[in-house]
């Protein structure tokens, strides 16, 4: 089959064929109308775009004022925490003082409690001394009294009074020897003239 | 204007399909959204049937993706290839040209029903006279095979 044929039919069935005829008026407005749709959506498209970018801005923005005040916050709350532990410091070092010093008087109190026990404990030498004093002072007493009674030596035993007398004169010796020497004196009256005038001395 | 060149042309190049009326609108929508962009470098009448073109190989692409998904070829070219015995030369070259691939179609339209010169098919088409030649020879050629059968 030749191209020339195949032109010719091809030319037969396009006559055929006739499209359907449209309307220039119905055409024209249904262009206009594609037209203005388009235009309507890209309207709305750009509205929505818009919105959603003012949207993520104010998303952005609220985001960050929530963080600005987030942030504001903490550092007040970290303020307040910093003060308050500055202030448990203060209490605490004070405390500490507190506990300082009461462990010290504890410590003064204890030793003292520790030197007055022991002071305690300890026997007054000045008792010691009195009481060999009275034990001496009764020794020549007794020296005394056997010498004036069983001896005969009476000079030497009121001489030993009298020494009683003058050595130790608070004890309960030196009041035995004042009683034997005034029943002496009493017993032999001038005898002893001049030792009464010592004794006199001594009493 | 160009109305009726736009609606004969694109009403061949879908193969006298009923869908011509919206491409021809398509065609003039896209006229009218992009005139201002025309530069004179060709006439009015190559540009709009560049863009007529330009429409139908859209709506083929559509057409095909509409039918790939739909799964009803097989069963459409069956029927096509039983008209086909039982028609005259005719209908069977109309039912052939709707059979061919668009891009076969489009060239022999443009050469045998538009009449154009290969320059023309060259400016309007974009593709280079070498490729034009390769459709026509090809194109004709799927033709003649149907219409040589029938004759035999």
């Amino acid at each position: 089959m030749s191209d020339h044929k195949i032109k010719e039919m091809l030319h037969t069935i396009d006559k055929q064929a006739t499209p359907k005829s449209i309307s220039s008026g119905e055409l024209l407005s249904n262009v206009y109308q594609q037209s203005s749709r388009q235009k309507k959506r890209r309207k709305n498209l750009s509205l929505a775009a818009l919105l959603v970018f003012a949207s993520s801005i104010g998303l952005l923005w609220i985001d960050q004022v929530r963080q600005t005040n987030k942030i504001v916050r903490e550092s007040k709350t970290i303020e307040q925490l910093r003060y308050e532990i500055s202030l448990l410091t203060q209490e605490l070092n004070l405390t500490q003082q507190k506990v300082d010093e009461m462990l010290l008087a504890q410590r003064h109190k204890d030793r003292m409690n520790h030197l007055n026990a022991e002071l305690e404990s300890r026997v007054d030498p000045l008792l010691i001394i009195k009481q060999q004093d009275e034990e001496t002072a009764e020794t020549i007493y007794a020296q005394a009294k056997r010498k004036f009674n069983e001896l005969n030596l009476k000079q030497s035993a009121i001489e030993d009074y009298i020494q009683v007398i003058h050595l130790f004169p608070d004890t309960p010796a030196a009041d035995k020897a004042r009683k034997e020497l005034n029943d002496v004196e009493t017993d032999q009256k001038g005898v002893f003239d001049e030792k009464k005038i010592q004794y006199s001395d001594f009493s | 204007m160009y109305q009726a060149y736009v609606t004969t042309l694109t009403h061949r190049l879908l193969g006298w399909s009923d869908e011509t009326e919206d491409v021809v609108q398509e065609v003039f929508f896209s006229v009218h959204k992009h005139l201002k962009k025309f530069r004179h470098e060709s006439s009015l009448k190559t540009w709009i049937t560049t863009i007529t073109i330009n429409k139908c190989r859209s709506y083929h692409r559509r057409q095909k993706i509409k039918e790939t998904l739909m799964a009803g070829l097989r069963q459409n070219a069956r029927q096509q290839n039983h008209q086909l015995q039982n028609t005259d030369k005719h209908e069977q070259l109309k039912i052939m040209i709707q059979k061919l691939k668009p891009k076969y179609r489009e060239v022999i339209i443009m050469r045998y029903l538009e009449e154009m010169e290969l320059d023309q098919i060259e400016t309007v088409t974009g593709l280079s006279k070498s490729l034009i030649n390769v459709r026509l020879h090809r194109g004709k050629k799927k033709l003649k095979e149907v219409l040589d059968d029938g004759v035999d």
